[in-house]
């Protein structure tokens, strides 16, 4: 019984691992010196020569709807209303971009030693998507903040159902990483905004 | 006290995880143009930058990335005693940043058929290279690259900028010191 609590540690410790390196990385960087708590409203910024560097995800509409209505919702949760161009305050877009990848499944730690064919390990390639979100300062035209998720293309480009659901989940924890002021003035404002 | 004990070997084996990313390898090359002598040059300015990261889209335009890559370029031609100059700068300034991934063969005898402990692995190695042309031929004088891995430093603001800090001191340190 006193050994659960080592076990229950080390086994979150493993998933949370797992959960970064090989589910979905995320991360961010952010303009230091900026004072989010400005910033009220928002707007789709002027749209990028080429936001979906792959055809196969310029071919999935359920993609680019499920990303634009992510983004929003994860906008108007943190206090940011949407503005026309003219007035908002901040201008965001997104670029999703695939890169070929490769994974190697190693037999360390199962097998000590090895000879000949057993010492390979397995090479596979695979599609990493990485769906970047760009956050602009309308009045200096300069990029306050950048957040990232990685996954799989292929399951991005499922059924429809798991590609919202994948797509809500890497926006939400993308959106996470937003400097805390933003976060901080989203509780007081957020009620105001709600219906 | 059972139970700090019990936490003492995984403590330990997060923080040699976090200074082994740290401090990656970095692995410098520098070459120097036959019969110049670098370090007569005294004044540089930036010349155009390509602000691309082919392999890696976190970086591509990334204005925070090349922001401090720049500003640790320029520190560490400071520091060698080259100035900045915008008007007839001896010296132009170009880098560019790229990433791949490799594999790595580890292991106690990896070259032979027989091996212990072997092991692959497939990292991301980061690329910096940094040029100077003679402002006034348009040939390239210096030219100094690095290659590190980058194990979760981009994901994270402040390891990367530690970690362009260390790699551009590295590859400067190879400049001549202007004499």
């Amino acid at each position: 019984m006193r050994r659960l609590p080592r076990v229950l540690l080390i086994g979150g410790l493993a998933a949370v691992t797992a959960g970064c390196l090989t589910l979905m990385p995320v991360g961010s960087h952010f303009q230091r010196g900026t004072d989010f708590t400005r910033y009220q409203t928002y707007a789709w910024g002027p749209a990028d020569a080429l936001p979906l560097s792959d055809q196969r995800l310029r071919d999935n509409p359920y993609f680019v709807d499920d990303v634009h209505g992510a983004i929003d919702r994860e906008f108007q949760d943190r206090g940011l209303r949407r503005a026309t161009s003219e007035r908002a305050d901040l201008f965001v877009h997104y670029h999703a971009a695939v890169t070929g990848r490769l994974e190697v499944e190693s037999r360390t730690g199962r097998y000590r030693d090895c000879v000949g064919e057993e010492c390979r390990g397995t090479v596979s390639d695979y599609d990493a998507g990485t769906l970047v979100i760009d956050v602009v300062d309308t009045r200096t035209q300069q990029l306050v903040w950048r957040g990232w998720a990685e996954h799989r293309l292929e399951d991005m480009l499922d059924e429809p159902p798991a590609v919202h659901r994948r797509v809500q989940d890497a926006v939400h924890r993308i959106m996470r990483t937003l400097p805390v002021t933003v976060q901080a003035r989203a509780r007081v404002v957020a009620p105001e905004v709600t219906p | 006290m059972t139970r700090i004990r019990g936490l003492i070997p995984i403590v330990g084996a997060a923080v040699v995880a976090a200074v082994t990313v740290a401090c990656a390898p970095v692995t410098v090359t520098s070459f120097t143009a036959r019969e110049v002598q670098v370090s007569r040059y005294r004044t540089y300015d930036w010349g155009t930058v390509d602000t691309a990261v082919p392999g890696d889209p976190r970086l591509d335009n990334n204005l925070f990335f090349h922001d401090y890559l720049r500003g640790a370029i320029d520190r560490q031609l400071r520091s060698r005693g080259y100035e900045q100059t915008a008007l007839t700068p001896d010296v132009r300034v170009h880098y560019h940043a790229g990433a791949a991934q490799r594999i790595y063969i580890s292991g106690s005898e990896p070259t032979r058929e027989r091996c212990g402990d072997c092991a692959v692995q497939v990292y991301d190695e980061g690329t910096v290279l940094i040029d100077l042309v003679d402002a006034r031929t348009g040939a390239l004088v210096w030219r100094g690259s690095a290659q590190t891995d980058l194990a979760g430093s981009v994901d994270d603001q402040a390891r990367m900028e530690k970690t362009l800090e260390r790699v551009v001191e590295r590859i400067l340190a190879k400049l001549p010191r202007r004499s």
